[in-house]
């Protein structure tokens, strides 16, 4: 009886060590934000005691942090970091730690490290992990007053759609990573096919016109695939063409006419499913690969096996970007639409954590970065000399062996300020901010989708659409055989509802952007 | 003479099924090293051979044309593991005996508490707040050596096996006027070897293979386990593969990563001294197994 109690006793204590323990956790956590506030406004205040002085002078030295993942991380990090501080310290008297993750750990870590409030300025924010959510989550902060004061040329130089895309409830969080911003969608062919068949490229105008090409090929190159199509990017025309617009942050199943003034939605509309019945019949020419909906198609395009491809954006220079992957053969590029843009879907930007001591340094070395062509490349290209020579011009070549290397200009900044590499055209930056100027946008771009109600309904329509996405798109299943089977199971999974929850929330957005009365 | 002839048979089968056994399990090794010699262009030409149609060394030179990073992230395992083993096997042993001794008042309260941390961990966030906030380990070697070393498990395992030990052998040792850790290192550990070399195994390749928590903690590339670096090559080229619509629209060049007879030869860089090391201690723990040591 005794012991029994003692063990009941034992038990109770150890529960409340254990809840004594979390609260105390607690404690140091709440003070550590606390502390970290006041800090920031400390330095808040110094700044704007003289918040028009670009006198590095006048400014207490820093020491900021940045987050950015990079798909191989660098030998000689250490240096060009060494370099970079020598560039930052004379401009804005702050040092910089850069602190690159490798790309595949990036989502991890920095969710590991944002959620356990580490105080540090600036991380990259887009593709994988988006603005929008690590403002919900309360991560970053908006950054408005901060580009007024500390980034005028920046905030001029990027356009309004980008600010648009990188903004969550009017306010902006985060600084694009400008390069292009726009879709053409056509075809990549290899020239030594184009030239062998005398391809004719002014006559495809649609997709359906390469057909002929096709069955050139089909019949005269047995090791050679015909039409590069591997189900796991969509053939998606219809993603604007002469009728249709897609309305982007849905599934791409739902479109509205252009230049319809009633806005009104198309789910599935016949134009859709044509493309569809065009991969059936390619599938059973043999333009396909037979075994395309579980190959790889990199496997193929390395050995320069895939005479036809078809992309969604192609950009000046992607010429020697194609013929570096598919094993140096030439290509040419039939474009089968117009530039246009579905607004900025916040793809490659910065910004600067909700933990950030100093907020107004980390807006000045940003706009550093942006403005700053010598520190810009510095980090994309390493250092002058070391790892890269210049040859003519612009144009720069890595060196040999090189230990930095990380090509992946878009991470840093904008990459108009990047020297150019080889293969790519001397204005390749020129004709890159024309597209992002002159595409033509999305009328409903900034439609934004709260995809809470229907989570459910969106979680089942996936699943029955990853059933059937490979074998469609890749016409290995029969489209006529499988449409309704599958279009009943979406009418299972929940399609009605989330089609009304769509169109409820899209007439809303209408009214609201009094696009229609 | 025909149960001769049966038993040769059984005997033919029972052979046949471990040497298809062992070739299942060795065929991938000599997959991986036969690959890593190959050449990167017979490679994209005719997919993995067991023999190279054109043998090089090409993966190898790529590797070792930098080798300090390499041979620091093998300077890091080392260190760790072989710290981290000798600490934790010492610390696990001391724990198992203190729970495993009857005398010992509270020993179900503290075996309790060790199995409860075995259900329930803290979490991600909390240990990462712990390491990096409050014993600022971040970036030390420290922050790969204390996670991971206490484990319950062995904990329990020790003393599953501890408490087997008879208690009058600690009470003779008392009689003879031994004190408490003279009891523990002079007659518990020794009789304990068989434990000892199984979890002390166990512990170092829980070390050799670690790699989470350096991704984590660890920011200085000199300071990188080995582990870290395959896995983050590996995770990167995944990530990149499979998220195809992102590096198309960004232009990342997948050519510029180690090709995969690369990879390969990082995975038999980074595993070998493993495989080579492996038999040496297998023979001292199958011995310490069966050896039995409570003879008393």
């Amino acid at each position: 009886m005794k012991k029994r109690l003692f063990g009941v006793l034992a038990f109770v204590l150890l529960a409340g060590s254990v809840l004594a323990g979390c609260g105390g956790n607690n404690n140091g956590n709440g003070n550590g934000n606390g502390a970290s506030a006041t800090e920031g406004s400390a330095t808040a205040g110094v700044q704007s005691a003289a918040p028009d002085s670009g006198d590095a002078g006048e400014l207490k030295p820093v020491e900021l942090t940045w987050y950015y993942p990079l798909s191989q991380l660098q030998a000689d990090q250490a240096k060009v970091q060494e370099e970079v501080n020598k560039i930052v310290k004379e401009k804005i008297n702050a040092t910089v730690k850069l602190m690159p993750v490798a790309i595949g750990d990036y989502v991890q870590k920095m969710n590991t490290v944002l959620a356990a409030g580490e105080k540090f300025d600036i991380l990259w924010t887009g593709y994988m992990l988006k603005p929008e959510e690590l403002v919900r989550k309360g991560a970053i902060q908006p950054m408005d007053a901060l580009l007024d004061e500390y980034a005028p040329e920046l905030k001029a130089d990027v356009p309004q759609v980008m600010w648009d895309g990188l903004s969550v409830d009017g306010e902006i969080y985060g600084i694009p990573n400008q390069q292009i911003n726009g879709s053409r969608y056509g075809f990549i062919i290899q020239k030594r096919f184009a030239d062998k068949y005398n391809l004719d490229t002014a006559s495809i105008k649609k997709i359906a016109d390469i057909e002929p090409f096709l069955a050139q090929i089909k019949q005269n190159e047995p090791d050679i695939i015909p039409f590069g199509v591997f189900g796991t990017s969509f053939i998606n025309p219809q993603s604007h063409d002469d009728k249709y617009w897609v309305v982007p942050g849905l599934d791409d199943h739902f479109y509205i006419k252009t230049d319809d003034p009633t806005y009104t939605l198309y789910r599935y509309p016949e134009e859709e499913l044509d493309n569809f019945r065009l991969a059936s019949k390619w599938y059973k020419e043999g333009y396909i690969y037979k075994d395309a909906a579980t190959e790889k198609m990199n496997d193929y395009l390395a050995k320069g096996q895939i005479a036809v491809d078809f992309n969604v954006t192609l950009k000046p220079g992607v010429e020697a970007e194609v013929k570096a992957k598919n094993g140096g053969n030439e290509v040419i590029t039939v474009p089968l639409s117009d530039w246009f843009s579905n607004g900025y879907s916040a793809t490659t930007n910065q910004s600067i954590s909700r933990t950030a001591p100093n907020p107004e340094r980390a807006m000045m070395l940003l706009n550093l970065v942006n403005t700053d062509k010598e520190l810009y490349n510095l980090l994309c290209n390493g250092i002058a000399g070391v790892h890269y020579e210049k040859t003519t011009g612009d144009y720069i070549k890595a060196l040999p062996d090189s230990r930095y290397l990380p090509n992946m200009d878009w991470v840093f900044g904008s990459v108009f300020n990047s020297y150019l590499k080889e293969g790519q055209p001397e204005n390749v930056w020129e004709e890159t901010k024309k597209i992002n100027s002159d595409s033509e946008v999305n009328p409903v771009g900034a439609f934004k989708f709260n995809s809470e109600p229907v989570n459910t309904e969106i979680a089942n329509l996936n699943a029955v659409w990853g059933e059937y996405k490979r074998g469609l798109v890749t016409g290995t299943l029969d489209f006529e055989e499988t449409w309704p089977v599958l279009y009943g199971k979406l009418k299972e999974a929940g399609e009605e509802k989330y089609v009304a929850e769509v169109t409820k929330q899209f007439e809303q957005f209408l009214k609201d952007k009094g696009l229609k009365k | 003479m025909a149960v001769a002839k049966k038993f040769e048979f059984s005997k033919l089968f029972i052979n046949l099924l471990f040497t298809v056994l062992s070739l299942v399990v060795i065929l991938p090794f000599l997959l991986v090293i036969a690959v890593s010699l190959t050449d990167e262009k017979a490679l994209t030409q005719n997919g993995y051979q067991f023999i190279p149609k054109s043998f090089s060394l090409d993966a190898y030179r790529y590797l070792l044309d930098a080798p300090d990073i390499l041979f620091r992230a093998y300077g890091v395992t080392l260190t760790v593991t072989v710290v981290g083993s000798l600490a934790g096997l010492l610390l696990t042993a001391m724990t198992a005996y203190v729970i495993s001794r009857q005398d010992y008042r509270y020993n179900r309260v503290t075996t309790f508490y060790v199995f409860f941390t075995m259900l329930f961990s803290g979490g991600l966030v909390p240990s990462y707040i712990l390491i990096t906030q409050y014993l600022h380990l971040k970036d030390s070697l420290w922050a790969l050596i204390l996670p991971i070393l206490l484990s319950p498990f062995n904990i329990m395992v020790m003393k599953g096996f501890m408490s087997k030990i008879p208690h009058e052998i600690i009470e003779s040792a008392k009689i003879d006027g031994a004190r408490e850790f003279r009891i523990f290192f002079r007659i518990i550990l020794p009789l304990s070897t068989p434990a000892l070399a199984t979890l002390g195994l166990l512990i170092s390749f829980t070390y050799w293979n670690e790699w989470f928590n350096a991704m984590l903690y660890i920011d200085d590339p000199n300071k990188v386990p080995l582990q870290l670096l395959l896995v983050r090559t590996l995770n990167s080229i995944e990530f990149l593969t499979t998220n195809s619509e992102f590096t198309g629209q960004l232009g990342i060049d997948l050519a510029s990563f180690p090709n995969s007879s690369a990879r390969m030869a990082i995975a038999v860089l980074a595993g070998g001294p493993m495989v080579v090391i492996f038999p040496f201690f297998q023979r001292f723990f199958v011995k310490g197994l069966t050896v039995g040591s409570l003879k008393g």
